[in-house]
């Protein structure tokens, strides 16, 4: 039986599918029945969506201006 | 001018792929001149790969071929720390389970969260201060969806790094967001 601090450090591997089946489904019968694992998981899965739908603030263009101008130059 | 879209669009994870190898000082500065081997070789691209890989792949072998010029020795350590209080010895008891769990977050949907600027604020902030490498492959991989095959190839490290530097960069956005979401302050 995974114990809590597990669930926490697998979770990532979990959500990529980087887990063997055994290791997958340990996980998912602990999360069945522990509701704050359940949350971790889930606040975990919620952040990487909020950080998805960042794209835009994440992919800025301040420089492209000083690459276009250098390009031009060589 | 086509190139130029090219540019807009993909140059700031140019960068960000080059500071995770050869640091903040040089980023732009390979960057820019990986921009120029994309322009000489733009036209023998294939497309065998998608383009993003191909960016991705040059940035990171001029940043490489950068570094030995340099003769710098990479620091893919920087981020040995644990990882943080958020998930440290105190938040679990001796058998392992949690002695202070998750706290409920009031709003529990991507969308609805993304409609507070503060918090979006503490995110991108928080994002910024990340370490090179752990912000890269974060952002390779849940911003660009890059395959972890492909963050092993383009940041010259292992699977296993990528997977604990993936887990560390998420669970400190998790813990701001559990901060803002308790006090409504990052």
């Amino acid at each position: 039986m995974l114990k809590c601090k597990e669930i926490s450090q697998m979770s990532s591997d979990y959500l990529d599918k980087n887990l063997n089946w055994k290791e997958a489904f340990s996980l998912r019968i602990h999360i069945a029945m522990c509701k704050h694992c359940h949350r971790f998981v889930q606040h975990l899965r919620l952040t990487i969506e909020c950080a998805k739908g960042m794209k835009e603030e994440l992919t800025s263009t301040d420089s492209v201006d000083h690459v276009i101008n250098n390009m031009t130059k060589k | 001018m086509a190139f130029q879209k090219l540019v807009e669009k993909h140059h700031k994870q140019m960068v960000v792929v080059a500071r995770a190898i050869i640091g903040e000082s040089l980023a732009e500065e390979v960057a820019q001149e990986a921009w120029v081997s994309v322009y000489r070789a733009l036209p023998k691209f294939e497309g065998r790969s998608s383009i993003k890989t191909w960016l991705f792949t040059i940035v990171s072998n001029e940043a490489k071929t950068r570094l030995r010029k340099e003769s710098r020795l990479v620091r893919m350590n920087e981020n040995e720390e644990t990882l943080t209080g958020y998930l440290g010895e105190e938040r679990f008891n001796k058998n392992g389970s949690w002695s202070s769990p998750p706290p409920l977050w009031e709003v529990e949907s991507p969308d609805t969260m993304l409609e507070n600027d503060q918090l979006r604020e503490c995110i991108e902030k928080t994002l910024a201060i990340l370490p090179d490498v752990q912000k890269s492959v974060f952002l390779l991989r849940d911003i660009e969806q890059q395959s972890l095959e492909e963050i092993c190839n383009i940041l010259d490290i292992t699977h296993s790094n990528v997977r604990v530097l993936l887990h560390r960069a998420r669970v400190k956005l998790m813990q701001i967001i559990d901060k803002y979401q308790e006090t409504g302050q990052c």
